[in-house]
């Protein structure tokens, strides 16, 4: 079911991109948590409002709660956009990468003519996507968790950063699972490219325009993004249902992804 | 033993392969030759079970070739014709990978054809000549032993040194009985490796034939420089053959077949000059290759 020296080979061709992503979430999320003022936070709203309007941090999820604890603070100003948009750029790259990349440039041929079924070459390209993704964010989770109990000991709600951080990881599934679906349909990695960044930014502009206007509502059925609802993720409240499409969601796209490989013509 | 039955695969335009249908017998080495775009590769991706074919099968060794794939590959190396490999990985690195791919313990049969192809693994891939990939292909196809090969364009890339050496690796693969399929533009490598020889042509198979047969019906041509223009023309009418051009002194004469009785006739005469120039397979090949 699982190739495993392909999976090695997996690890040592993306690990350069994993750490680089890593870093840069990790500086953002300590960048932001160092940001946080327990007594004085209509100070820095102020600050912020003066660089850019209402609407456009509204836009990008950047809201304020009337009362502002610690994992609000952080739920507002990291799980809004950053952690959409930083570890996009990875899932995307690997994603295409994967599948597309290696049968586009040739490659692929030296896997099928191995003694592995087509089935196990997907499903171990799959599984590196998703769990290398997975790892990203519980490192970075970790990382958070450590940050605040040295910076703001016993401030943060560990049970709702959890949560965010499980949520994250089940938006991911899903996204994934669209940028996996690509690259296993498509023979050039450009179309590849085209669907698995395109449908990801698309989402977010959605979900941007839905943020910013009432009358836009209706568009929230049309991006993924409404799916994590970080504000509910952190009240713990009316999260669940989401949670279990996007979860579902995911594992159908990988599954399709599989099994359309394993019958569709392959120009390697 | 490769069967491929009524092969089809339309791609439009008259791409792709026709009905196609040959087989390729066990401890055979096969050339499979054609103009680019004929079809050779498509065939050789069915094989591989790249491809599911609009209409027909083909199998080795009794395994249908699209479902039964990852038991063919157990015993089946590869050389494609075009050399892609993963990004960044060193000759050797690369070689490893294969070997885990195919679960192989035993790596001093790929030792050996790094030493025989004279090939430096410790360059990254990304910096190799194109034949020094081509010999990294070769030693990755060949390295697990298998039964049956499928090359593309085995020396494309090589010097004529290597090609000799590939050469003689084709001979010791034949003589271990394996079951070769080779591609090739290379009429000479054809003629001295392969048993057999197919030519395909607008995705169907023109002609397929026993190399000994070609050769022994391919022409020579003798320039014979008599005496006196005289001479000439008594040897003509002599020999009955019918590919006779004179030129005053010189009789052009071309043969198939046996020249036994040519040489007999050709002692009673007067002679100043004789050369020969044998007539290639290649002049056969273009036949097919060329004419509609």
């Amino acid at each position: 079911m699982i190739n495993w020296s392909l999976f090695k080979v997996d690890i040592r061709q993306n690990f350069t991109i994993f750490l680089i992503i890593l870093g840069v979430l990790i500086m953002y999320l300590l960048v932001i948590i160092n940001m946080y003022s327990p007594t004085d936070m209509q100070g820095f709203e102020q600050i912020l409002k003066m660089k850019m309007s209402a609407d456009v941090l509204k836009a990008f999820g950047f809201v304020l709660p009337e009362e502002m604890s610690l994992t609000k603070f952080i739920s507002s100003y990291f799980y809004g956009l950053l952690i959409y948009m930083f570890p996009l750029i990875y899932t995307v790259v690997v994603a295409n990468r994967v599948l597309a990349g290696l049968v586009g440039d040739g490659s692929m041929a030296f896997l099928l003519t191995s003694p592995s079924k087509r089935t196990t070459i997907a499903f171990t390209q799959g599984l590196f996507l998703l769990t290398s993704t997975w790892l990203l964010i519980i490192i970075l989770m970790f990382s958070g968790m450590a940050f605040c109990s040295a910076a703001f000991p016993d401030m943060l709600d560990i049970n709702a950063f959890l949560r965010l951080n499980i949520g994250a990881c089940l938006l991911f599934t899903i996204i994934t699972g669209i940028g996996f679906l690509a690259s296993a349909i498509f023979n050039e990695t450009k179309h590849s490219l085209m669907v698995g960044i395109g449908l990801p930014v698309l989402f977010l502009l959605l979900n941007m325009l839905v943020n910013v206007s009432d009358k836009l509502n209706v568009l929230r059925y049309f991006t993924i993004l409404t799916l994590y609802d970080a504000e509910a993720i952190v009240k713990g409240i009316g999260y669940g249902t989401d949670f279990i499409i996007m979860g579902i969601g995911g594992i159908i796209l990988y599954a399709i992804a599989i099994i359309a490989f394993n019958k569709r013509d392959l120009p390697v | 033993m490769i069967l491929i039955e009524h092969l089809t695969k339309d791609y439009g335009n008259s791409k792709g392969v026709f009905d196609l249908s040959f087989s390729i017998r066990q401890g055979e080495v096969f050339g499979y030759l054609g103009p680019n775009g004929a079809g050779k590769t498509t065939t050789i991706r069915h094989l591989l079970g790249f491809l599911n074919a609009d209409k027909g099968n083909c199998s080795i060794n009794g395994l249908n070739c699209r479902t039964q794939s990852s038991l063919i590959m157990k015993n089946l190396g590869y050389l494609p014709g075009e050399m892609a490999f993963f990004d960044g990985m060193t000759g050797i690195r690369f070689l490893k990978f294969m070997a885990d791919l195919h679960r192989l313990k035993e790596i001093t049969y790929c030792h050996q054809l790094i030493d025989m192809f004279e090939l430096d693994v410790n360059v990254k891939i990304k910096k190799m000549s194109k034949g020094m990939k081509q010999k990294l292909g070769i030693v990755s196809g060949f390295m697990h032993n298998p039964y049956v090969l499928v090359l593309d364009e085995p020396t494309a890339g090589l010097d004529p040194l290597m090609q000799r050496v590939f050469l003689d690796l084709i001979h010791t693969e034949k003589m271990k009985g394996k079951t070769i399929l080779m591609s090739s533009h290379n009429f000479d490598e054809v003629e001295k490796a392969c048993n057999r020889i197919g030519i395909i042509k607008q995705g169907r198979l023109v002609a397929i034939e026993d190399v000994d047969v070609l050769r022994n019906s391919k022409r020579k041509n003798f320039d014979v420089t008599f005496e006196s223009a005289v001479h000439a023309r008594n040897f003509a009418e002599k020999i009955k053959c019918k590919n006779v051009t004179l030129k005053d002194n010189v009789a052009i004469i071309s043969l198939s077949g046996d020249i036994n009785n040519f040489i007999k006739e050709l002692s009673a005469f007067p002679i100043v000059d004789l050369k020969s120039e044998n007539g290639s397979l290649e002049d056969l090949f273009m036949h097919y290759y060329g004419g509609k």
